[in-house]
């Protein structure tokens, strides 16, 4: 089943179209990459999903319910976590969790002391003595305190310190290996890479991309450097896929796209002295996304 | 109605409540020590309340011309009808209904409050369930007040509180019809200034209508516009009897903004902070 499942979702404010005919799908058990540059329509999309907006066309399932119409029922699985958290700055860290406790009607008392644990946060001040980051993890507790089975997190990490980046990346993977899923809204590409399994990316409202992260690894660029051996030279033509930028003095910078091993090759057939062929570089390929909304496809 | 959301609303207004009732029962310790010395000095003061100024700004608030009945429970209504008495009664209404619908959208913590598994009827529910509390108290506060105060400094003959009471309830009628207006208006609103402005407007505008109609023939045909037409106290006391069409006017009010309010509420998008 997928914990998502939007079809041709829409919205318009007068004429303008924040979000276009978005039909994206979440499978369940996932830890899923939501990214887009600012203005995209994630947190619109977002909003839609979790019943706050409602859709001008179109319609959004979470968990197999409608979105708006059985919002309050399907709520109880959801676990949300707003891009710009703001919680009642009059309450203490625990009265903030106690509220959202007795709202639920969840008796999360251990989850909570757990996540206060992981998080280490101070739950004795009150909100409005909160720095940004201690907010955040306020955030980050009430949306997963009741073991929701879907997580949906807007910049979940915005604030975090590394440590707690850390903490909450291993508690995500800890989610996900429970089969619950996680909807990570981003736009720091690398923490999406290493952490999701799946990717969809949002241009100008429109879905413009949804796939594999290793999928979109085998489409993306690796950075290829490559030193001769004095008088030699590589054979030629180079193979396709090869882009080369710099080449002549005995040294040879490209980039290449596909599996490598055409490329070990066409390198072995030459004198090659040190060579050095980086990872692939999804930020390459999201930047040419966001750029253009379009990229060759791979072979 | 979630017992979390009214829990959470009445701890964070018993506060300004608290205030708003220890500001009326103050009022009404004054009005009735003033009342003291008025009826001992009412000689001197028949000539000021025969100013056509003072007359019509009588009738604006007391609903009726007080000269002719200036009996001890006639003066006391007085205690019922003071302006101040609105003013706090309605800042408390609107402090509450703005602060917690408009409020909510406004500081952005409707985020997670409505990502509850709790319907928006059932938070408006219980803000309004908050507010009906507090109204009931508002309007009570007046009468208790000057019933309290009229033994500490009681007037040179008794004051038949009976006749007093059903003043109560028409005010505690209007106090609804502010609220349902402020609720109404809150759902609809995503900034609480500009919620609270649209209110205080509307209060002023139906305010001055009714100033208007006192001094000016010609407005007369407006004054079914205005809050206050609804609420005639001295008529009440002199009667004895509570007036069936201000009261249908003003209950059906509260009734229809209180369900636009619901209606809307139900309906409409939350934008992100």
């Amino acid at each position: 089943m997928d914990a998502i499942a939007t079809h041709g979702l829409t919205k318009q404010y007068g004429t303008q179209v924040a979000l276009r005919d978005l039909d994206l799908r979440v499978p369940e058990g996932r830890l899923f990459g939501f990214l887009g540059p600012n203005g995209a329509g994630k947190t619109t999309a977002l909003r839609l999903m979790l019943g706050l907006l409602r859709a001008t066309h179109g319609r959004a399932e979470v968990l197999g319910r409608d979105a708006w119409r059985d919002g309050p029922t399907l709520r109880r699985d959801v676990g949300y976590l707003p891009g710009d958290v703001r919680l009642y700055p009059h309450l203490t860290g625990a009265a903030t969790l106690g509220f959202f406790n007795a709202a639920r009607r969840a008796d999360a008392g251990p989850e909570i002391r757990r996540l206060t644990q992981l998080l280490d946060l101070d739950v004795r001040r009150r909100v409005r003595d909160y720095s940004r980051g201690m907010k955040q993890k306020l955030g980050l507790i009430v949306a997963m305190m009741h073991r929701p089975r879907l997580l949906i997190l807007d910049e979940p990490t915005t604030s975090l310190d590394p440590l707690m980046r850390e903490a909450l990346y291993g508690e995500l993977r800890r989610v996900v290996a429970e089969g619950r899923t996680v909807l990570f809204s981003s736009h720091t590409l690398s923490e999406v890479e290493t952490l999701c399994d799946d990717i969809a990316i949002l241009r100008d409202g429109r879905l413009i991309e949804q796939e594999r992260v290793e999928v979109l690894r085998q489409r993306a660029l690796r950075h290829v450097d490559v030193r001769l051996g004095p008088g030699r030279s590589l054979a030629t033509p180079p193979p396709a896929g090869l882009e080369i930028s710099h080449a002549g003095d005995g040294y040879l910078r490209a980039t290449w796209k596909g599996p490598v091993q055409p490329l070990l090759d066409w390198l072995a057939q030459g004198g090659v002295h040190d060579a050095t062929i980086a990872p692939p570089d999804l930020d390459d390929l999201f930047l040419a996304y966001y750029a253009t909304g379009a990229v060759e496809q791979a072979p | 109605m979630s017992r979390a959301v009214f829990a959470k609303t009445a701890r964070d207004s018993w506060l300004l409540g608290l205030a708003a009732l220890a500001a009326i029962l103050a009022l009404e310790a004054a009005i009735a020590r003033m009342l003291v010395t008025a009826g001992e000095t009412l000689d001197r003061w028949q000539p000021v309340l025969e100013l056509p100024l003072v007359r019509n700004f009588v009738h604006l608030i007391m609903g009726a011309d007080l000269l002719g009945d200036l009996s001890p429970t006639a003066l006391a209504t007085f205690g019922m009808a003071h302006p101040l008495l609105w003013v706090l009664a309605w800042t408390l209404l609107i402090a509450l209904g703005t602060g917690v619908l408009a409020g909510e959208v406004d500081r952005g913590t409707a985020d997670v409050l409505l990502t509850l598994p709790v319907s928006r009827a059932s938070i408006y529910l219980s803000t309004s369930a908050v507010m009906l509390a507090l109204t009931v108290l508002v309007s009570a506060a007046p009468l208790a007040g000057l019933f309290v105060f009229n033994r500490v400094f009681p007037l040179n003959a008794p004051v038949d509180f009976a006749r007093l009471a059903p003043v109560s309830v028409n005010l505690l009628a209007l106090n609804l019809a502010v609220g349902g207006l402020t609720l109404a208006v809150s759902s609809a609103c995503s900034r609480r200034g500009k919620a609270v402005g649209i209110v205080l407007a509307v209060l002023l505008i139906s305010d001055l209508v009714n100033l208007m109609v006192q001094f000016w023939e010609a407005a007369r045909p407006l004054r079914f516009l205005g809050f206050l037409h609804y609420y005639r106290p001295l008529p009440i006391v002199r009667s004895g009897r509570l007036p069936p069409g201000d009261l249908t006017t003003l209950l059906t009010l509260a009734a229809v903004t209180w369900l636009i309010g619901l209606w809307h509420f139900r309906r409409r998008d939350i934008p992100a902070a």
